[in-house]
């Protein structure tokens, strides 16, 4: 049976925080959508960030403009998306020395200039401290310190953002189709002043089935593989060029720190250990990338490169345990020269009508903390052409379950689930947490704790089958966190996997091959990073697995 | 005079060592801390033995284990797996079912037993479909009492150590099979007993054979090896100690041990190490990058060491460990790497790695008298049986050491 193309107004490729960010954008000024990913959701850069909205405070003294926007746009997703985010206010530590005294004058005025722009997200001026008040407020450091400085930013589950994209997009009549490929995009053949159209061909990777659509505009927001992208549009290169840039980071099983401490890197770099929900995360690097960016992952070399940092200032962090690694590539604006950090964080909407492809455009660049300018102006762009009369809605209309905070404990006692469960429900679905939980008492087995560690319950899985556009285990820990904790998916992966292969109606067989694809890619992230306690889990998970899925 | 033996390790090898020196007329003290490997187990027996000792089946036996060669067990995954051995509460379907047919899998509210999902699962398989097996579910009155649905596999065994229980269970599951005639096995979760396995009680009352699945770690199986071996040592006259093992020194007059509370009293002819890999606590994966250091980690050492002090030798493929030429240890990717089962996935962290050991088994580079067993010996196939055996043959040896 020949099935006639889809005709909608915009092929998005790409579904990262730019992708879904746009999708979101079209769809409420009444466009229609099709959003193309070839893996999952926040895949890329958008799910292996540091977590953070951060306001891009380091850009101030070169790139002003850059700061208000990051601080602005932050604001708005803090407006929009109340229950995602959370505070992680930050401390630096200023070492003495022969410049410390001076040194920490200066921080402290960069700071205060750094103030006038927090107001923009509801951010809290910073202070400067006294080395005992650090030391008070911070028992771990153990740095010969002249001073310290704190400022405030915010933190955010960049993964659960995009998600929330592209969900509003869907509601809003897009249609989102994820582990499905582009395989081509081909001008359609026009009559002249026609309206230019294109083909654009995508491939379901799981049923084989293609799936063509026809569009008006097609947005090409794949990040790193920008350029990879181009070359499916016959586009040159050298109008969609970016310099991919790798960024680790180390995640540790629970909350080390009261702050996210800033240390200095052997090579001039700041990076941090910040408190983030209920681990910590070390991070991060800026290495040029010419690797594979379906499979990123961190070495033990930038593991321990990280660690020397931190431990300079916080030496218990070599004791402590971690739990995983993660690693995804920046999109950074190219310019051969500079060193990485020298690098501009600017995005760029390159319009290719001049390379004979009007109406296709490509994103450059960006920020998670400005995504939904970037997306704003793209999608000013298009809709220039085909809906000029509509404006972006994005800062002012909140995303799904952004529209009010639940009070978690309240859940917890109506539901009879345990406050911690309750409150990173909340956490991740905020206004729509209470149809879940709904689920619970529907159905008592969806009671059932899959992921201890989260915790996630059965009823949570199946919300995300069901809902949120996830179909592998993978999919699944993306938007829970099932399986990210120190037991790294051995007691979690596979039970997940059976209620995904039953939510989907696959073959058991099915959940178990996805349950043994998450266990392997998270087990290889570990490696980078293992300690002593985390051996022993491997060793245990190495047992247990042996004993159910092989031979010993 | 009789030897005086001591054993370190109350997992499987160290329990052969004990027994086997014990069945040789010396005087044995068995010294543990706190659960390893072998607690974990599964109830299922891996391993590469195809022949045992006489002296291991020995101790098979007093543990109240069953040896069977291509046993098959179910497991949570919903797969089904062979083993060459299995706990005695375990169901093997190659022994129920030779000829195929249906198994009742009833089920439960208990939130991790999905009767329906498993069932289904199981009848997929290869193993199923190869030897005509179906898993159906029905029924649902496992569990007696309300709070029933919130408590662990292991507290709900110790449930159905009361023979009353099992007999109440044992009605439920008749009035199930009522409606069931076809029924030729019930598998059910890992709850049958603590104390003793109790499968052969319930499928006696039934009237068709009931075991449980394979459980997982912290599940009853591991409980019950504990129970098994705390009975025989008892019944066998091993005197036991609880405690954590510090350091093992050979003087003129004969090996000395330290716990971490204090030394343990008299000396030893003959020692055995059985302290257990990564997992049991015997070894510990230290590089050292993990001990205290700012800007750079403390001196470098070799990244792999034993729990307890004694004159050994760490290595692997019949080497010793030495100093790697890094601050910071081994790249631990390079310790890592992916082992294949069925498909299998996992990491395998520095499989070989142990105490390297004489072709007499005792201690390389140690004094005489100073024996390793189990996972703690480096080179040796890693299974349930094998450890068994190395530990019975440790424990022969030490009995029959003379200075």
């Amino acid at each position: 049976m020949i099935v006639r193309p889809a005709e909608v107004d915009v092929a998005i490729i790409g579904g990262g925080i730019n992708g879904t960010g746009v999708a979101r954008d079209l769809a409420l000024r009444g466009l229609s959508v099709a959003l193309f990913e070839r893996n999952d959701l926040a895949f890329g850069a958008s799910g292996n960030s540091s977590g953070m909205i951060h306001g891009g405070v380091r850009y101030l003294s070169s790139n002003p403009s850059v700061t208000e926007q990051s601080c602005r746009d932050s604001g708005y997703i803090q407006r929009i998306a109340p229950h995602l985010l959370f505070r992680i206010p930050f401390l630096m530590p200023i070492a003495a020395g022969k410049k410390g005294r001076v040194l920490l004058e200066l921080v402290d005025a960069y700071f205060r200039a750094y103030d006038d722009y927090q107001p923009l997200k509801r951010g809290e001026p910073h202070t400067r401290l006294s080395a005992e008040d650090a030391q008070r407020l911070e028992p771990g450091l153990q740095a010969d310190m002249v001073g310290a400085i704190t400022f405030d930013e915010w933190g955010v589950d960049g993964a659960r953002l995009c998600v929330l994209n592209a969900l509003d997009a869907r509601e809003h009549g897009a249609r989102i189709h994820v582990h499905t490929t582009v395989e081509a995009v081909t001008k359609l053949p026009a009559a002249t002043g026609a309206e230019p159209r294109y083909a654009v061909r995508g491939r379901d990777l799981g049923s084989e089935q293609t799936l063509d659509v026809h569009a008006r505009a097609v947005v090409n927001a794949t990040g790193a593989w920008a350029p990879i992208t181009a070359a499916l549009g016959a586009l040159p290169q050298r109008r969609v060029r970016v310099r991919p840039g790798k960024g680790i980071h180390v995640v540790y099983e629970r909350r080390l720190v009261n702050y996210a401490i800033a240390a200095d890197t052997i090579d001039g770099r700041t990076v941090f250990l910040e408190p983030w929900q209920n681990v910590s995360v070390l991070g991060t690097t800026d290495d040029d990338y010419y690797g594979d960016l379906d499979a990123v992952f961190a070495t033990s070399e930038e593991v321990r490169y990280l660690v020397q940092a931190v431990a300079k200032v916080f030496p218990s962090l070599r004791e402590a345990r971690a739990i995983g690694t993660y690693a995804g590539v920046r999109p950074t604006l190219y310019e051969y020269g500079p060193h990485e950090d020298k690098l501009s964080r600017e995005h760029e909407v390159v319009d290719h009508e001049g390379d004979g492809a009007p109406g296709v455009y490509s994103l450059l660049g960006g920020k998670l903390a400005s995504y939904r300018l970037f997306a704003q102006e793209a999608s000013d762009r298009v809709a220039a052409r085909l809906a000029p009369a509509t404006r972006s809605t994005t800062h002012a209309r909140p995303l799904p379950g952004g529209e009010r905070v639940p009070d978690a404990l309240r859940l917890a006692e109506d539901h009879d689930v345990t406050p911690v469960a309750a409150r990173r429900l909340v956490y991740r679905h905020g206004n729509r947490t209470e149809p879940i939980l709904a689920r619970l008492s529907r159905t008592p087995k969806e009671r059932e704790v899959v992921c201890p560690c989260e915790p996630v319950t059965a009823a949570e899985v199946r919300h995300v089958v069901a809902e949120e556009m996830a179909c592998t285990v993978d999919d699944v820990a993306r938007r829970t966190r099932l399986g990210y904790g120190a037991c790294g998916g051995m007691r979690c992966a596979v039970r997940c996997g059976q209620i995904v292969a039953d939510a989907r109606g696959l073959a058991p067989r099915e959940g178990l091959l996805q349950a043994q694809a998450f266990l392997h890619r998270a087990g290889r992230a570990r490696a980078a990073a293992l300690g002593p306690e985390q051996a022993r889990q491997e060793a245990l998970a190495r047992a247990h697995l042996t004993a159910i899925l092989g031979r010993s | 005079m009789v030897t005086r033996v001591l054993v370190v390790g109350g997992g499987v090898s160290g329990t052969a060592a004990s027994l086997a020196a014990r069945k040789a007329g010396a005087h044995v003290h068995a010294v543990w801390g706190p659960a390893g490997a072998s607690t974990l187990t599964s109830g299922a027996l891996h391993g590469a033995q195809d022949e045992m000792t006489a002296e291991a089946a020995a101790v098979l036996e007093t543990l109240g284990l069953h040896r069977k060669a291509r046993a098959l067990l179910a497991t949570v995954a919903g797969t089904l797996r062979e083993a060459a051995g299995y706990d005695a509460a375990l169901l093997d379907l190659g022994a129920a079912l030779p000829e195929g047919g249906i198994v009742f899998v009833p089920r439960s509210t208990s939130p991790g037993w999905d009767a329906d999902l498993l069932a289904r699962a199981w009848s997929e398989t290869g193993e199923a479909q190869g030897r005509r097996l179906r898993f159906m579910a029905g029924g649902g009155t496992l569990l007696r009492f309300t709070d029933e649905d919130r408590l662990p596999d292991a507290d709900l065994a110790a449930r159905h150590d009361d023979p009353a229980r099992v007999r109440w269970l044992a009605d439920r599951l008749k009035e199930d099979l009522a409606g069931l005639a076809e029924a030729k096995a019930v598998l059910l979760p890992p709850w049958l007993g603590l104390v003793r396995p109790q499968a052969v009680a319930l499928s006696r009352l039934v009237g068709v054979p009931c075991g449980e699945i394979m459980s997982s770690p912290g599940g009853p199986a591991g409980l019950r090896f504990d129970r098994h071996r705390d009975e025989a040592f008892t019944a066998a006259g091993v005197e036991t100690i609880r405690g954590w093992v510090a350091a093992i020194t050979a003087t003129p007059s004969g090996f000395v041990a330290r716990l971490e509370g204090g030394p343990i009293p008299g000396t030893f002819h003959a020692v055995v190490l059985a302290t257990g890999g990564l997992l049991g606590g015997g070894l510990r994966y230290e590089p050292s990058e993990a001990r205290p250091g700012t800007e750079l980690p403390a001196a470098p050492s070799p990244s792999f060491r034993v729990t307890l002090d004694a004159q050994v030798l760490v290595g692997q493929g019949g080497h010793p460990l030495g100093i790697p030429g890094s601050l910071f240890g081994v790249a631990p990717e390079s310790l890592v790497w992916p082992f294949v089962g069925d498909g299998g996935i996992g990491l395998d962290v520095a499989a070989r790695v142990g105490v390297l050991s004489t072709p007499d088994g005792s201690v390389r580079g140690g004094p005489p008298g100073l024996f390793v067993a189990g996972e703690l010996e480096a080179d040796q196939p890693r299974g349930w049986l094998d450890a068994l055996v190395s530990g019975a043959r440790a424990g022969s040896l030490a009995a029959h050491f003379r200075t």
